[in-house]
């Protein structure tokens, strides 16, 4: 009997901490999307299921936000992960001057998200920044323009700015995870003759595995409701070539005052995000790793 | 393969520093050649009265010192709460723990936008609203979910035999915890501080929406200060955002040392 | 390391049960409160000064004030109010007023107009603009009306003798203009506040001001206003305007005037602010807005003013407040700071500059053929249109995925349908 209730001793004080500041309010919010609710007049008239059915007949936008929503995710994802994951192997396997570069490398992580959104807003400005012209040499336009307004090719300013900003999160997961895994274990399978990439593929991968599993999941969930960036840079435009889920339940909530329905798209992408959280979940419930 | 190491490096520096030097540079700038200079390397005529606007006229100190604040406090409360529930994930199966784990990871996956109103509406209960206090309360609840799920990671990497080792020769469970386990998830440990205290330094929205008072604001909500209707003062904007770096970066460089820390050998012999 | 954590969770419980209990938010809740949304760092030292006098007047009275920094200002002030937190004075602006009034927030200051005596020359337009259906809910401290700045600098350059009178030569200034290197004609005002230029382009070629006839249906289903659309579609379209105005929100467009990218802004004299202090004064000056083919041009007005909050228990002392905000000399230093077209009107010439800058703002106040365009604020989704749906479809249209008479249409059979839905309730 006494075992069955230790484990919740430990989590206790957590769960306190999440029951009322985070989950209370979550009900709340989703309880919103089935109100017709204005914030400003306080009234609420219960409207069922009306307007999920809305976002099923007639939100042309939201199906626009859908497809971007993928695509900012996918690809922020992707170059964060890749570039991620190479810097912090060669932060592992060390090299001269490494005590200082390091902090360095993490600084994208402590910008606030909409000072991001305005730096590199400036990057891709023709008149204040040297991107465009960048562009320009390496062949990818005849003029320096701003890639903002151009809504083929707009999403890829905030996606850069995120991956900037996203690199140094999992540098620092990853290299946590690469450090911990004892030394012991290489010099037992360089013995065995396993070394170099093989050592990585069969040691390595597997035993950092769990790291990489949350940090894919925690990071696409938070690049999915990631409104900022793509808000301070193009606000949705130009004409929803970037409007992402997350922005547009933004502009629904504060800009429509519409609550009802924000908090509807909300659940929707929700449920999205559960689908892909459990998938992963089920895949990390395949490798618990003991050594 | 090594060849290519230190290219990756200074790849890796350029672009991450480049658009700070860049901010760097138009902090520097006078306002009458913000534009009229925007793409050279380095302005013809550099000024400092940016830096001395924010640091003298304006109230950043106070927001920064709100900010450590806030920060710190949330980093070392969810640190604390996370090393223990994040072992409790880790060590036991027990009844409702799936449940438990799914209930954790919805809470990431709302906008938080959404919550911003009820979460104001309680606050407001406890007269927190408008309160540093109010900050450190949310920013906890909300970074709790992500760094347990990342102890446990952590402590599912640490071999539970060691803790084993340890009760049977007669210490508690906590102690065990304390003495043999934690130190070899240092590493884990730093990553958690670091990562929390970065999530609550560059916290925008919750700050804007509940601090009105100029005493509890932290210094993102600050900086939006310089953008009124009329313009943008970004000049002023990128020196905040230089001095805002520093205090990260130094505490970066504190806690580095924890990340780099590994396992210490004989670990499984003794 | 146990213990050393414990206390730490200790201490920090205690200070936040400090905060909870003790403290009283530097603000006295028998005071009254006043909100701000427009704020600037300067002007607040203005309001505050003005405020210290109310106090000096009213021996009892004292006010706070909070700031709220515009961007978030609409989203920060519902919260407070659904949060129980409500001012007792706040400053409206035109295109909220409508969703306040509906939810009932906003008090009827109808009597209190009634009863308090304003300078004879005040703007008799003043208290109508103020008000939805019969009630007052606001009172204007000023207008902010739109007219042309220009760059003479460039105009020069490009052999531009003199600034467009019409619509025609507002096409082909720009058209000009554009040919110099870097540079081109206008500052398209793309982004999220631009509507009120597509606004006045289409009244102005339609020839009214009227938003919608009799019966409720709008007048952007004219000709006129399908001209209006096709001809800064073309501006742009034929590089008339940068290529990045696209997205152009206010900064842009006021940064893109005084770095020289474009030659042509369409603005309030509060950008003059601003501008003067990154341009040489020498190269800035203005004219009213360009005629259109029926020799008229309808300019946007928009204004903030004072409202009072329905549910403040302190009502008369708010009245009061507003009263004292709006005598003559505080307004006339209010509006003087903010370039606003004062609302007494014999104080609009020592309020714009004479001489060229503030030339545009004065000669449309005061040459008939130009006549204000309100907006129809008193739709309560006029807010949400303005800065979504026409920012949206605009954009849409500029890039050719929409024709202006499509465009046209669909924002036509919104507002018909809005107003039409007002009409209804409101017979």
């Amino acid at each position: 009997m006494i075992k069955s209730f230790e484990p919740w001793l430990y989590l206790a004080p957590m769960l306190l901490f999440i029951l009322l500041l985070v989950l209370v309010p979550l009900v709340t919010g989703i309880s919103y999307a089935f109100y017709n609710f204005d914030l400003i007049s306080g009234t609420r008239d219960f409207v069922g299921f009306d307007q999920f059915l809305r976002i099923l007949s007639e939100d042309e936008i939201f199906l626009t936000s859908l497809v971007n929503t993928l695509f900012w995710t996918s690809a922020s994802l992707f170059f964060q992960f890749t570039l991620g994951l190479a810097l912090a192997l060669l932060l592992h396997n060390g090299f001269r001057g490494i005590k200082f570069i390091q902090p360095v490398l993490f600084v994208p992580w402590a910008v606030p998200s909409f000072l991001i959104g305005l730096m590199w807003v400036w990057m891709f400005n023709p008149v204040t920044g040297p991107l465009p012209y960048l562009f320009e040499w390496l062949g990818f336009m005849d003029i320096p323009e701003n890639i903002l307004s151009d809504p083929d090719h707009a999403m890829w300013g905030p996606i850069t700015a995120n991956v900037w900003f996203g690199i140094p999160f999992f540098t620092i997961m990853l290299l946590a995870a690469l450090r911990s895994i004892p030394k012991e274990i290489f010099e037992a399978a360089s013995m065995d003759g396993i070394s170099g990439l093989k050592a990585f593929r069969h040691i390595t991968v597997p035993l950092i595995a769990p790291t990489i599993i949350i940090t894919l999941m925690m990071r696409a969930i938070w690049i999915a409701n990631f409104a900022e960036i793509i808000i301070v840079m193009t606000n949705g435009g130009p004409a929803n070539s970037t409007q992402i889920v997350a922005t547009y339940i933004y502009d629904t909530a504060y800009q429509k005052m519409d609550f009802g329905y924000a908090s509807v798209l909300s659940i929707a992408l929700l449920f999205m995000l559960m689908i892909y959280g459990f998938t992963l979940g089920h895949i990390r419930r395949k490798m618990k790793v003991y050594i | 393969m090594k060849i290519l190491k230190y290219p990756f490096i200074i790849g890796f520096l350029t672009f991450t520093l480049f658009p700070v030097f860049w901010m760097f540079k138009i902090s520097i700038t006078p306002d009458r050649l913000l534009y009229s200079e925007g793409i050279v390397a380095w302005p013809s005529n550099i000024t400092w009265d940016h830096y001395y606007a924010v640091l003298v006229e304006g109230s950043f100190p106070d927001y920064f010192l709100n900010s450590f604040i806030v920060s710190i406090t949330t980093a070392a409360l969810v640190t604390i709460f996370a090393v223990l529930g994040g072992y409790a994930l880790s060590r036991f199966h027990f009844q409702g723990k799936v449940t438990l784990l799914i209930i954790l990871l919805l809470t990431q996956m709302f906008p938080i936008v959404m919550v911003i109103a009820p979460i104001y509406n309680v606050l407001t209960y406890i007269n927190l609203v408008d309160s540093i206090s109010g900050l450190i309360l949310v920013y906890t609840a909300f970074n709790l979910p992500f760094a347990c799920f990342l102890m446990q990671s952590f402590y599912d990497g640490t071999p539970m035999e060691l803790e084993e080792a340890a009760m049977i020769d007669g210490c508690t469970r906590l102690q065990a915890l304390e003495k043999v386990t934690l130190p070899l998830c240092l590493p884990g440990i730093g990553a958690t501080l670091g990562f929390v205290f970065t999530a609550a330094w560059s916290e925008l929205l919750f700050a804007l929406m509940f601090i009105s008072r100029q005493s509890q604001m932290t210094f993102p909500a600050g900086i939006m200060n310089f953008v009124t209707k009329f313009s943008v003062d970004w000049g002023q904007m990128a020196a905040a955002m230089i001095l805002a770096l520093i205090p990260v970066c130094l505490f970066f460089a504190y806690i580095q040392k924890f990340i780099v820390q590994g396992l210490t050998a004989g670990a499984l012999k003794g | 390391m146990i213990r050393a954590a414990f206390s730490f969770v200790i201490v920090v419980l205690g200070f936040v049960a400090w905060q909870a209990f003790f403290d009283d938010k530097d603000r006295d809740p028998n005071n009254l409160l006043i909100v701000e949304v427009n704020t600037s760092a300067d002007r607040t030292g203005l309001l505050r000064a003005q405020l210290d006098r109310f106090e000096a007047d009213n021996p009892g009275l004292k006010v706070d004030v909070i700031s709220l920094s515009w961007g978030q200002a609409f989203e920060k002030l519902s919260m407070m109010v659904a949060g129980g937190q409500i001012p007792d004075v706040i400053e409206m602006p035109d295109f909220w007023l409508a969703r306040y009034v509906s939810a009932g927030q906003i008090a009827d200051m109808s009597d209190f107009v009634a009863n308090t005596g304003f300078d004879d020359d005040i703007e008799p337009d003043t208290f109508k603009y103020g008000s939805i259906g019969d009630k007052i809910y606001t009172i204007p401290y000023g207008y902010y009306l739109r007219a042309l700045l220009y760059n003479k600098k460039l105009f020069a350059r490009a052999g531009i003798e003199k600034p467009p009178l019409t619509m025609d030569e507002l096409y082909q200034t720009a058209a000009k203009i554009s040919e110099l290197p870097g540079v081109s004609g206008y500052c398209h005002h793309g982004g999220r506040g631009g509507a009120v230029f597509y606004y006045w382009i289409m009244t102005t070629m339609n020839g009214s001001n009227a938003f919608f006839d009799a019966e409720g249906n709008s007048t952007f289903y004219n000709q006129g206003a399908i001209d209006g659309l096709t001809l800064i579609r073309d501006i742009y379209k034929n590089g008339y305007a940068p290529q990045d105005s696209l997205n152009w929100g206010f900064n842009e467009t006021v940064s893109g005037f005084y770095s020289e990218t474009c030659a042509m802004l369409h603005q309030t004299p509060d950008a003059l602010n601003g501008l003067r202090q990154r341009m040489d004064e020498g190269d800035i000056a203005s004219i009213p807005m360009p005629l259109g083919p029926s020799g008229k041009s309808f300019p946007h007005l928009g204004y903030i003013g004072w409202s009072v909050f329905e549910q403040s228990p302190k009502k008369e002392a708010a009245f009061k407040l507003v009263e004292h905000l709006l005598k003559r000399e505080n307004h006339q230093e209010w509006a003087t700071r903010a370039g606003l077209v004062p609302i007494y009107s014999e104080l609009a010439s020592e309020i714009f500059d004479q001489g060229e800058i503030g030339a545009g703002w004065l000669q449309s106040t005061q040459d008939d053929r130009w006549d204000y365009m309100i907006n129809p604020n008193h739709l309560s989704d006029i807010a949400e249109f303005d800065s979504i749906q026409v920012v949206q479809s605009g954009q849409a249209m500029m890039l050719g995925e929409k024709t202006p008479e499509e465009t046209a249409k669909m924002w036509a059979d919104f507002l018909t349908a809005s107003q039409k839905r007002w009409l209804n309730n409101h017979d």
